[in-house]
């Protein structure tokens, strides 16, 4: 589902992100990834969601081979895959509802079916009555709900989360993870980059650990 | 209605809500950009139509030599007569010219009138216009041509058309084309540079926007679609806000000019401009509003906007 074969990126400087990174996820796994602020995470979740291209070696994604993805393919892989971020990035200007049918009104669906399926995965994070809403008049925990929401509802094979907890509380960082568990457990493959290690060791999941852009640890 | 207009009218009235006082500096400047655009049409136009009505009414003359045959006349007047630029060819005879020139003449020197030899210096002509096919900056062209054919046929002394003022009257029409051509080829790239950077200023708020679009799956077109009929709509509208601006201050300037110009006589070529240039103005204000903004858009829009945005 997930693999990097010696993958570098350098970025100008030059600055060496990410040194021969080797790596294979399976469909259907859970896969945290931590490190220091610094350590390349950021530059790998670029990689996964074909924000970034490797300077060399290969990412191939859900079939997609990321290193030579043309721009005319890149829309096709990222309705392939969900993507959830640490600042949400939901549009202010759209209610609730409006936000997670983006994925399905750019696929062009018909009204109805999104009617439909909105209300499912509403229902499914807890927010059918928040529907009407706009994201700044609801809590962070319900925002980044809304923001999984919108990641899931296309029913991606890949779901791919930058420090998906970051902006909350606790409590509120539980409940998502929860949440994202759920995802994992109907069959979507979860990759989550994280700096918070005491919710990764509760969790008891795949750890990959980075540093200075190398893998220095997998406990698969 | 259909989801993708739905689409397109929303991010319209979305742009002009939250940058209602951009938007609205951005049509005042296209506004009065295309007001000195269709102006400067329609002075070029008028001018052209007066300068077409003058070309019409020059006459080329044909002079025949003293020892010139019905043969070579009739030669001179088939060539004339086929010739699809040439209006209405006439035969004047010796004696003919001779008692026009003796009416005007009468006044000013009676003594003349009673020479004997007078016929001698006044020859037989054929006289013509030039077909209304034949544009204004064409006809200098057109008669040099005929006037060279003619002088080397048999039997003809010299041909005239007033060559210095044809000469001028030329120059003044291309000056025009030209001239403003080039005028409103400057008004209409400034005109394009400020429409883009009003559509430049709102992509650039609406990054975020893109960049979610992007992640979510959508193409570009599904992304540039919206941004392009914004930028054909405010082209459209502000040739269409100038072209009525224009036609009422025309209006309100004619009767005072058919006044001013009334012994010109002209007063029936002075119009406005005619549908053809009117659709040609809007259609220029729509694709120019359409083109600097898929320009713009595409800057950003290219598959990685969130890519350059966290850099």
């Amino acid at each position: 589902m997930i693999q990097f074969s010696h993958v570098y990126k350098t970025y100008t400087g030059p600055v060496h992100a990410l040194k021969n990174i080797d790596l294979t996820i399976d469909k259907g796994e859970f896969v945290f990834i931590t490190g220091p602020s610094g350590a390349g995470k950021t530059t790998l979740f670029k990689m996964l969601s074909a924000y970034d291209k490797p300077s060399s070696g290969n990412v191939n994604v859900a079939g997609f081979d990321l290193g030579k993805i043309g721009v005319e393919k890149v829309a096709d892989f990222r309705r392939r895959i969900g993507v959830i971020f640490q600042d949400f990035k939901l549009l202010k200007d759209r209610t609730i509802f409006e936000n997670i049918a983006l994925p399905l009104l750019v696929r062009g669906d018909r009204p109805a079916q999104i009617q439909r399926r909105v209300s499912e995965i509403l229902d499914h994070v807890g927010l059918l009555e928040k529907a009407d809403q706009r994201p700044e008049f609801i809590s962070g925990g319900e925002q980044q709900r809304t923001a999984i929401a919108r990641a899931l509802i296309h029913q991606p094979g890949v779901l791919i989360a930058d420090e998906p907890t970051g902006n909350l509380d606790p409590s509120l960082s539980e409940e998502i993870m929860d949440l994202l568990e759920r995802v994992c457990a109907q069959g979507t493959t979860v990759f989550v980059a994280t700096h918070d290690l005491e919710m990764v060791k509760r969790r008891k999941k795949r750890t990959i650990q980075i540093a200075g852009g190398m893998i220095i640890g997998d406990n698969k | 209605m259909n989801p993708a207009a739905t689409r397109i009218i929303t991010h319209i009235g979305k742009s002009w809500r939250h940058h209602l006082s951009l938007q609205m500096a951005t049509l005042v400047v296209l506004v009065a950009s295309f007001v000195v655009i269709s102006g400067v049409i329609n002075i070029s136009y008028n001018l052209q139509r007066i300068l077409t009505l003058w070309g019409e009414s020059m006459q080329v003359s044909v002079y025949f030599n003293e020892s010139a045959t019905e043969q070579n006349i009739s030669a001179v007047q088939k060539f004339l007569d086929e010739d699809q630029q040439v209006e209405k060819p006439k035969y004047v005879t010796k004696e003919a010219a001779l008692g026009v020139f003796k009416e005007q003449m009468a006044s000013y020197a009676p003594d003349l009138l009673n020479d004997k030899d007078l016929a001698k210096f006044v020859p037989s002509s054929v006289q013509f216009g030039l077909n209304k096919t034949v544009g204004a900056s064409e006809q200098l062209g057109v008669m040099k041509s005929l006037s060279d054919t003619l002088k080397v046929m048999a039997g003809v002394e010299d041909v005239s058309f007033g060559q210095e003022w044809v000469k001028s009257y030329s120059t003044v029409t291309r000056v025009l084309t030209w001239g403003g051509g080039i005028f409103i080829l400057i008004i209409s790239i400034s005109a394009a540079f400020v429409m883009a950077n009003s559509i430049h200023s709102s992509i650039a708020q609406r990054r975020t926007e893109i960049e979610v679009l992007e992640l979510v799956g959508a193409t570009r077109n599904y992304i540039r679609t919206p941004f392009v009929w914004e930028g054909a709509l405010l082209g459209g509208g502000s040739s269409l806000l100038a072209l009525l601006l224009s036609f009422g201050g025309f209006t309100a300037l004619k009767d005072y000019l058919h006044a001013q110009i009334a012994f010109l006589q002209l007063s029936s070529q002075i119009q406005f401009i005619g549908p053809g240039i009117i659709f040609g103005v809007m259609t220029f204000g729509v694709l120019a509003g359409a083109l600097s903004s898929w320009i713009c858009v595409r800057n950003i829009n290219d598959g990685w906007a969130a890519t350059h945005a966290t850099k």
